[in-house]
């Protein structure tokens, strides 16, 4: 989110603007959100192309359904909701074996952007993103969400359609696996 | 990641059931809080969660704060605008069109900015030869410089081609192309102050605004942004003003909205910003 901008004109408002027909404003919230949201499904597809296609998705879903925007809510839960049904949608249509495909593909890209330099610091991140990858899906998300979006438990919750206790159990798991996981590729 | 509620909600009793434990090693992880930090690490580990396994927890969420953010595609920014457009166009005409799908296939559109991407793209190749035989580590860190020098300078052209587009979309584009330009010279400021002192579309203007605002170090960005706030007759433009003006603490634009408020027909709502914006700044 950006924090800089959000204060000259809030997100409400600029979707307020579109869904009353004023179109144009959504670059200005297409500039404040499509950093994270590519980063968002970067981290749950491993692919980059996907990731580029599902943030067009969201936007496009932005423009069928903005007339139906209420804006008496926090407008981050929404988008983010948007994405979070395109990403169930996307894993829908695409078979267990070809998303793993996919994060083998990731992996090996992340191998080789950071192989080499022999720096150690490089070297972690590197161990980390592949742990992420093999995390299940639900867990690759809720960690994104927690960790990128600075999105509070409340708000993660609506996102994802549970109780604030169930999410603080899902993070707590997820890291729990991701720790395991980290583990052993660093004494691989 | 998000902070956690006040410790003294967790200090219930000595026995907890593992779900329970669950919730508090969570709460801790995401606890900015160091002395809350320190009060629940002691209350965990006397309750039977191990110190080094605690200690593993914080490193790892630490190391997960700290990845690094990946940057979208360029031609993901094109892809969006063209698909907007065209949303547009349908709204009014009501008949299909196909999408395009990269700013290469927007950019046909504009000869002059065919041409220039030409001078640029020879530029490049020939500094991509030219990279090809400095072989030695020093020269080629020089040539990568150059190159990303020269996409700079790319950047720029285009985004100075396409504010002068009658498209609004073309203007908008061209804004947030300037929102990358990492060393905006005075041509660039000088656009965008232009843009949003004279542009007669009020969302490329409010573009501008925040565009400009995140070059508001640079003291002919504040000078220009004060200098526009009595030329602005949009009241989302003219409450954007103000706003940018309290963020940045810039007392130097009281006077002007001062002026502005005097005007006859300004805006209700406006009008109570821009007081409350002066309030703040005296």
């Amino acid at each position: 989110m950006n924090i800089k901008t959000s204060a000259v004109i809030t997100d409400n408002e600029l979707m307020l603007k579109v869904k009353s027909g004023d179109i144009d404003r959504l670059g200005l919230i297409f500039e404040r959100y499509n950093k994270a949201l590519y980063g968002y499904f970067l981290n749950l597809t491993g692919r980059t192309d996907i990731s580029e296609d599902l943030v067009q998705n969201v936007f496009i879903r932005i423009l069928k359904y903005r007339t139906r925007y209420r804006g008496d809510g926090n407008f981050s839960i929404w988008i983010y909701r948007i994405a979070h049904n395109i990403f169930i949608d996307y894993v829908k249509k695409k078979s267990k074996l070809e998303l793993s495909g996919n994060i083998e593909e990731w992996a090996n890209v992340l191998s080789d952007s950071h192989s080499g330099d022999g720096n150690s610091m490089e070297e972690r991140v590197s161990t980390l993103e592949k742990a992420l990858l093999q995390l299940p899906d639900k867990k690759r998300e809720i960690l994104t969400l927690s960790r990128y979006k600075e999105l509070k438990y409340r708000e993660i919750s609506q996102i994802l359609g549970c109780s604030e206790s169930a999410v603080k159990v899902r993070i707590f798991r997820a890291l729990d696996e991701l720790r395991k996981t980290y583990k052993e590729l660093s004494n691989n | 990641m998000s902070s956690g509620r006040p410790i003294k909600n967790y200090l219930i009793t000595s026995k907890m059931n593992r779900k329970k434990k669950i919730r508090l090693i969570t709460e801790y992880l995401l606890n900015k809080d160091a002395g809350d930090k320190n009060k629940m690490s002691g209350f965990l580990i006397k309750n039977g969660i191990k110190e080094e396994e605690l200690e593993e927890f914080e490193k790892l969420t630490n190391q997960l704060n700290e990845l690094p953010d990946r940057e979208p595609p360029e031609k993901m920014k094109a892809a969006f605008y063209s698909k907007l457009e065209e949303y547009k166009s349908t709204l009014t005409q009501n008949e299909p069109r196909v999408y395009k799908l990269n700013i290469l296939a927007e950019g046909l559109r504009h000869p002059a900015l065919i041409r220039k991407l030409a001078y640029a793209a020879v530029i490049l190749v020939l500094a991509g030869l030219a990279a090809f035989w400095y072989r030695s580590e020093i020269k080629y860190k020089n040539q990568v410089t150059s190159m990303i020098s020269q996409m700079q300078d790319m950047q720029k052209m285009m985004m100075l081609t396409l504010l002068e587009q009658p498209s609004p979309t073309d203007r908008l584009k061209a804004i947030s192309i300037s929102n990358q330009i990492n060393n905006a010279d005075d041509k660039i400021i000088d656009a965008l102050l232009n843009t949003l002192n004279n542009d007669e579309n009020v969302n490329v203007r409010l573009m501008a605004v925040e565009a400009l605002y995140n070059y508001a170090e640079n003291p002919k960005v504040r000078i220009g942004l004060i200098r526009s706030i009595v030329k602005q007759e949009s009241p989302i433009v003219q409450v954007a003003l103000a706003d940018v003006m309290v963020m940045l603490q810039e007392k130097r634009s009281v006077s002007e909205l001062k002026k502005l408020l005097e005007k006859k027909n300004i805006d209700k709502n406006v009008e109570t910003k821009l007081k409350s914006s002066i309030e703040l700044l005296i």
